[in-house]
């Protein structure tokens, strides 16, 4: 019988594409969670700097990783939705922004709690008060300057400094989505300054031309490229920048801002990870937590990723600690907000950039 | 013909070729080598089969194509050169087999679009022409919105509308039905009449042909075979594809003999051409339907094989004691079976003849 | 007239009569393919007045300009280029037309995101252009390719081969007797040209150019690593950098009501006239002698070829082989957590064969209804499922996401959903395929089979169906090419563990690893160049690019 074959071709190749996916083992979330030695992540923080402790884990317990990469943001609101829809959910979720945490703790209880020998030794500011969730490593604001075009000492001391029409078009920013990096500094000048000074200041930004691009990847490699001369970012990034394989990219600078008496001082913000509420591989989540506050991957992420480590007796990396203002993350100039009061402010503040045409 | 001794001569073509490259997808039949004269206000009416250069030769005179060789005159001058003298500066007007109207444009643009100059005097001429055609009132129409007689008025009126010295009609009835046909000819043929057009009209349809002209041209292969009056080219072909061409021909094989043509329905005198006659030995001669006379006679030579009813006449296939086959038309009211035998007779004062295999 | 009321009545049902178990499965499946697009629209009349306020404030007026500038920029550019070039192949004596003829369609194996990647990357401040300058000794700052100029320009590029083919088409058959009936009326060649050849390629010309300015209405990828905003990055934005659906949702409704009026204004251009006579003549045009034009003609099209083909693909090769040199970073990407390419190549393939097979299903009652009974229903139906075409894949990843969370929940984050949104965005493509198809069998062969015995099924499928089959691949492989392609709403709608090959190559050229997604570009380009070619082989005869009408 030929004369259907040709629709039983289209009947057969329907049926396989949508099955081969469900049952094969690179399948989807729903299958991959039922048995155990597994592990499923939703990570906010970028690939490149997450791999190597995800193959340390994989090296010290053998379990089946599956990992979702994206913005910190549509993670979040994709497990609340598989939550509010009883689907699967990922075991941990991590967020290059722990305020983003806590304020999906506070409104709507996503996580569960865990606290651990291990997760005790932290310090209190980076680890939630409820133990939802974890500080895994630090970073500060700065700016990234490159060396060709511009000579330290033009170089503003404070951030407001910026408002220059000498800057005029040459500095870079993030948009509104960068729950990691600018939207907490703004959140933290808001709680600081009040909503009115803010907003002025970053209107005076906006009339200078300042310009506003999607990641602090693409800030980094700018400035790196010579397109602008400054740009606010968060610190290990020029480390990163300086790791470019293309030499004539790599000269660029770090300069902590506001770090002069009478000047407000910069954010200190921590990245995090939290156990989701309904996860099924609970044990391998848990040791997913502690293997991430452990010395080994608090090590990778100083060494590898130029962050700074959260637990207490793991070195800075040394080129980061060079530049760094006496040398230690406590010596910098903070700006007094934690992590928690940040994710508090997540909404107020993207509202306010909204407002001032942040986009 | 006598008419337009005197006249002015208004299309004079001398020794043009036209030739599409070979190759390609356009390999098509080359024109000419032709030479014609049209004169002032002439009806010609060029007939051909498809292919045989019909079409070629109006363009070649519209300007849309360049002869190779020789020279085309249009009222004593020459416009052999396409480039100096484009299609648009002739004066020659065109009516294409498939109208061509501009099927974005309504009627009333249609027909005012070879028009220049100020727009009151062009709308006036523009009316002028669509009653001229009998299409008053369906300017603001689109050419789909038109039956196909409609169409052709409007192709005539867009192309009499500029004025043109000469109007050439590409096969313009060819897509009407029989009876739309004739009626558009006569009245087109009135039209142009009046306006005292020089006009080329090219066709398949004899009918059609013989109808329009004051003269025909019948184009084969690209050369003009004979040129005259219609009634001179069917009773006088001057080839023997024109006399197989136009009318119904049979060709009877004869030999020649002293006094003329010698064939088994008896001895034909010859026309003129007798010095030509010498040089062969078997020929052919003309014999059309209308010349052959039957008598029933049951000792007679000829068989009737078949015969075929078209209203008015009917036409009779007779088979010869040779085998040879030749017909003759007979009014319908007769009436003679097939299979009887006939005595027949053939009305001819001068035999045209060919000789066999020309 | 002396017809009772009940003889008109039985008129009626006579003659509306309609094959139920034709009409339902198509009407529910053109319904089934609008019902994200209207869920959108139903999500963004329910946004709240305040955020709707704030919006037309702030955001949607610059918004509006800055995508109407981009549009129209490609629309014009894609237009002039595209008859340009089609004018050049068909009409014109210009050497190599016959190769030339099916080079101009080639850019299309390029996705226009890698054009967009490998351009900020070829032209960007240090970017390889630069380096080779000063490798010359030349140093000097390229001209920035960010932007509306950038995004404009490689979006020409990207669209051009629509306008071209179709045009091409156009010209092929195009009547040249009306020119010559022009030239007879005393026009001159340019003014011929002007009135009769230019006006006669309005049909080509207006599908070509709505097709243009869909795609760079709907684009994704160029405007997003060109840093140009548009309607679609800034919805995509909003989807992923908030928590608030509601203003994507309203932000996305507008963006459906500047396509429904682009579409609305293509139907208003020509009102009662026709551009097509209605029988083409068999005498080809001669073609024009370019003289020496012939030079500053074949320069642009050198410029095309290597801004559309040869430089994306000379900036992969490039990364191509700098990938083979860094090997450590390759395995950072591509070998995470035991996924490897293959792996991404599987995923890519398995989804958009499943998408492709049901789209054609899908569509063949409906398009089977629409050629055969050109009633006005099945004509809606058909109408109505092509809400997919026009709308950028951003729009139905939001649209299908509201749909599933509210009425589907088992299917939110699985590779069910990503087919899904694959079947809505492509069915119109398969419909209308698979429409000409059918058109061009005659539904007398089937009437053939009845009347010998056959049931209509039977008939159907003895008769029809293999008559159809070339059409039935046709529409296959564009679906499946598509699908291959698409980024947009896969990027929203997949699940955890499941990214396809525009997805990976999408994340690795934004981390900066362009060496790393070089050889999953490259290769989804080779696969992409046979199933393309096998499209387009017989577009000079009917331009297989459909317009939108």
């Amino acid at each position: 019988m030929r004369k259907w074959l040709t629709l039983r071709l289209l009947i057969v190749g329907g049926i396989l594409g949508i099955l081969v996916p469900l049952t094969s083992g690179i399948g989807s979330l729903g299958m991959m969670a039922q048995s155990s030695g597994e592990l499923v992540i939703f990570s906010g923080r970028r690939e490149p700097l997450l791999t190597p402790v995800l193959q340390l884990f994989q090296q010290q317990t053998g379990v089946q990783l599956t990992v979702k990469f994206g913005s910190t943001t549509a993670l979040a609101q994709e497990i609340l939705q598989l939550q509010e829809t009883g689907r699967p959910v990922p075991d941990v979720f991590i967020a290059n922004d722990a305020g983003t945490l806590e304020f999906l703790q506070r409104t709507r209880g996503a996580f569960q709690t865990y606290t651990s020998p291990q997760i005790a030794t932290m310090p209190e500011r980076f680890r939630s008060s409820d133990g939802s969730w974890i500080g895994v490593s630090g970073r500060s604001r700065v700016i990234i300057y490159n060396k060709d075009l511009v000579n330290p000492e033009e170089l503003p001391t404070t951030a407001f400094d910026l408002i220059d029409s000498k800057w005029r078009g040459k500095i870079a920013v993030s948009n509104a989505s960068d729950t990691d990096g600018f939207v907490p500094w703004v959140s933290a000048l808001r709680l600081t300054l009040g909503d009115e000074l803010t907003k002025a200041f970053l209107l005076k930004l906006k009339e200078n031309q300042i310009v506003i691009l999607a990641e602090q990847t693409d800030i980094r490699k700018a400035v790196g490229r010579g397109e602008f001369a400054l740009g606010l970012i968060n610190n290990y990034y020029v480390y990163l920048q300086r790791q470019e394989p293309d030499p004539a990219v790599r000269n660029v600078g770090i300069l902590y801002h506001d770090q002069r008496p009478f000047q407000l001082g910069t954010l200190v913000n921590s990245t995090g990870a939290a156990i989701v509420k309904g996860a099924k591989n609970l044990q391998n989540a848990q040791r997913f937590l502690d293997l991430l506050v452990s010395e080994l991957a608090q090590k990778l992420f100083a060494e590898l990723n130029y962050e700074y480590p959260l637990l207490p007796g793991v070195p800075i990396q040394s080129d980061v600690r060079e530049e760094l203002p006496s040398g230690e993350l406590e010596g910098l100039k903070q700006l007094p907000v934690s992590p928690a009061d940040l994710g508090k402010e997540l909404e107020a503040t993207q509202q306010l950039l909204e407002e001032v045409g942040w986009f | 013909m006598t008419r337009y001794t005197e006249s002015r001569v208004m299309i004079r073509l001398e020794d043009v070729t036209q030739a599409y490259p070979s190759s390609g997808r356009e390999g098509r039949v080359a024109l000419g080598p032709v030479s014609l004269e049209v004169f002032e206000q002439e009806f010609l009416a060029v007939l051909g089969p498809s292919g045989s250069g019909k079409t070629t030769l109006l363009r070649v005179i519209a300007g849309l194509e360049m002869p190779q060789t020789g020279r085309v005159e249009l009222a004593g001058l020459d416009v052999t050169n396409v480039k100096r003298t484009p299609p648009e500066k002739r004066g020659v007007g065109m009516v294409f087999q498939d109208y061509a109207l501009f099927p974005h444009l309504t009627v009333w643009e249609n027909v005012a679009f070879g028009l220049s100059g100020r727009n009151g005097a062009k709308r006036a001429r523009v009316e002028e022409v669509l009653e001229l055609v009998g299409l008053q009132g369906m300017g603001d129409r689109y050419p789909y919105e038109l039956s196909g007689g409609e169409q052709q008025r409007v192709a005539l009126a867009r192309t009499l509308a500029p004025n043109p010295r000469v109007v050439l009609l590409d096969e313009p009835f060819s897509n009407l039905d029989a009876d739309l046909r004739r009626e558009m000819r006569s009245e087109v043929k009135a039209i142009l009449r009046k306006l005292q057009s020089t006009v080329i009209l090219v066709t398949h349809d004899q009918e059609e042909a013989f109808d329009w002209g004051d003269r025909m041209a019948v184009l084969n292969r690209g050369r003009i075979e004979q040129l005259g009056a219609s009634e001179e080219i069917y009773t006088a072909p001057a080839t023997r594809f024109v006399a197989e061409f136009i009318g119904r021909a049979d060709f009877l094989i004869g030999r020649r003999c002293s006094e003329g043509i010698e064939t088994e329905l008896g001895v034909f005198s010859l026309k003129s051409s007798a010095g030509r006659v010498s040089q062969h030995e078997t020929w052919e001669i003309l014999i059309r339907p209308d010349m052959v006379e039957i008598e029933p006679d049951p000792k007679g030579g000829a068989v009737i094989v078949a015969r075929r009813f078209s209203g008015i006449q009917k036409l009779y296939c007779l088979e010869l004691p040779s085998g040879q086959r030749i017909h003759s038309l007979q009014p319908s009211t007769r009436n003679l079976p097939e299979g009887s035998r006939v005595r027949l007779k053939v009305l001819l004062k001068k035999a045209i003849c060919f000789p066999q295999g020309s | 007239m002396a017809v009772s009321a009940r003889a008109r009545r039985l008129i009626k049902r006579r003659s509306s009569a309609r094959p139920w178990g034709l009409w339902l499965p198509s009407a529910l499946i053109a319904l089934g393919m609008a019902v994200p697009l209207v869920y959108l629209l139903y999500q963004a009349s329910s946004v709240a007045p305040d955020v709707w306020a704030r919006l037309l404030q702030t955001r949607v007026p610059g918004l509006i300009v800055n995508t109407l500038l981009l549009t129209g920029l490609v629309t014009i550019g894609a237009l002039g280029l595209g008859l340009l070039l089609a004018w050049l192949v068909e009409r014109t004596d210009l050497p190599a037309r016959k190769i030339l003829r099916s080079l101009f369609i080639a850019p299309l194996i390029v996705p226009c995101y890698l054009v967009a990647i490998c351009y900020a990357a070829f032209f960007g401040a240090n970017g390889l252009l630069e380096k080779m300058l000063q490798s010359f000794g030349w140093e000097m700052s390229v001209p920035s390719i960010y932007g509306l100029g950038g995004a404009a320009f490689v979006l020409i590029l990207a669209t051009y081969p629509y306008v071209y083919v179709i045009v091409r088409a156009s010209l092929e058959r195009f009547d040249s007797t009306l020119l010559d009936a022009a030239r007879a009326c005393g026009a001159s060649r340019v003014r011929a040209a002007l009135r009769i050849t230019l006006p006669l390629l309005v049909p080509a010309l207006s599908a070509g150019g709505v097709l243009a300015a869909l795609y760079s209405l709907s684009d994704f990828g160029v405007v997003t690593t060109l840093r140009q905003q548009t309607f679609v990055s800034v919805i995509y934005q909003q989807l992923t950098g908030r928590y608030d659906p509601s203003a994507a949702a309203a932000l996305g409704a507008l963006l459906v009501l500047l396509t429904l009026l682009l579409l609305w204004g293509q139907g208003r251009i020509w009102g009662r006239r026709r551009f097509a006579s209605e029988k083409p003549s068999g005498r080809p045009a001669p073609l024009v002698r370019l003289g020496r034009w012939k030079i500053p003609a074949l320069a642009l099209i050198v410029v095309v070829l290597i801004a559309g083909l040869l430089l994306p693909l000379g900036v992969l090769s490039f990364w191509l082989v700098n990938s083979w040199l860094i090997p450590q970073t390759n395995a950072l990407l591509w070998g995470t957590s035991g996924n490897a390419l293959l792996n991404y190549l599987l995923n890519s393939f398995t989804v958009s064969v499943a998408a492709a097979s049901l789209a054609v299903l899908l569509a063949l009652p409906l398009a089977y209804a629409s050629v055969r009974y050109r009633d006005r229903w099945s004509q809606t139906w058909a109408w109505v499922s092509q809400a997919g075409q026009s709308l950028p894949g951003v729009l139905i990843a939001l649209g299908l996401l509201f749909v599933v969370l509210r009425f589907l929940p088992g299917l939110y984050a699985t590779v069910l959903l990503v087919i899904l949104a694959y079947v809505v965005r492509f069915f119109p493509q398969a419909l209308q395929a698979l429409g000409s198809g059918l058109a061009q069998v005659p539904a007398c062969l089937e009437e053939g089979a009845r009347l010998l015995g056959h049931r209509p099924l039977s008939a159907f499928a003895r008769v029809t169906l293999p008559l159809l089959r070339p059409a039935l691949m046709g529409s296959w492989i564009l679906v499946f090419l598509s699908a291959l392609r698409e980024l947009p709403a896969t990027l929203l709608l997949r699940p955890a563990g499941f990214d396809t090959l525009p997805v990976r190559i999408w994340t690795a050229a934004s981390e900066g690893f362009y060496a790393q997604a070089a050889p999953a570009a490259l290769g989804l380009i080779g696969l992409s160049i046979p199933l393309l070619f096998w499209l387009h082989r017989g577009s000079s005869a009917q331009g297989s690019v459909k317009s939108y009408d």
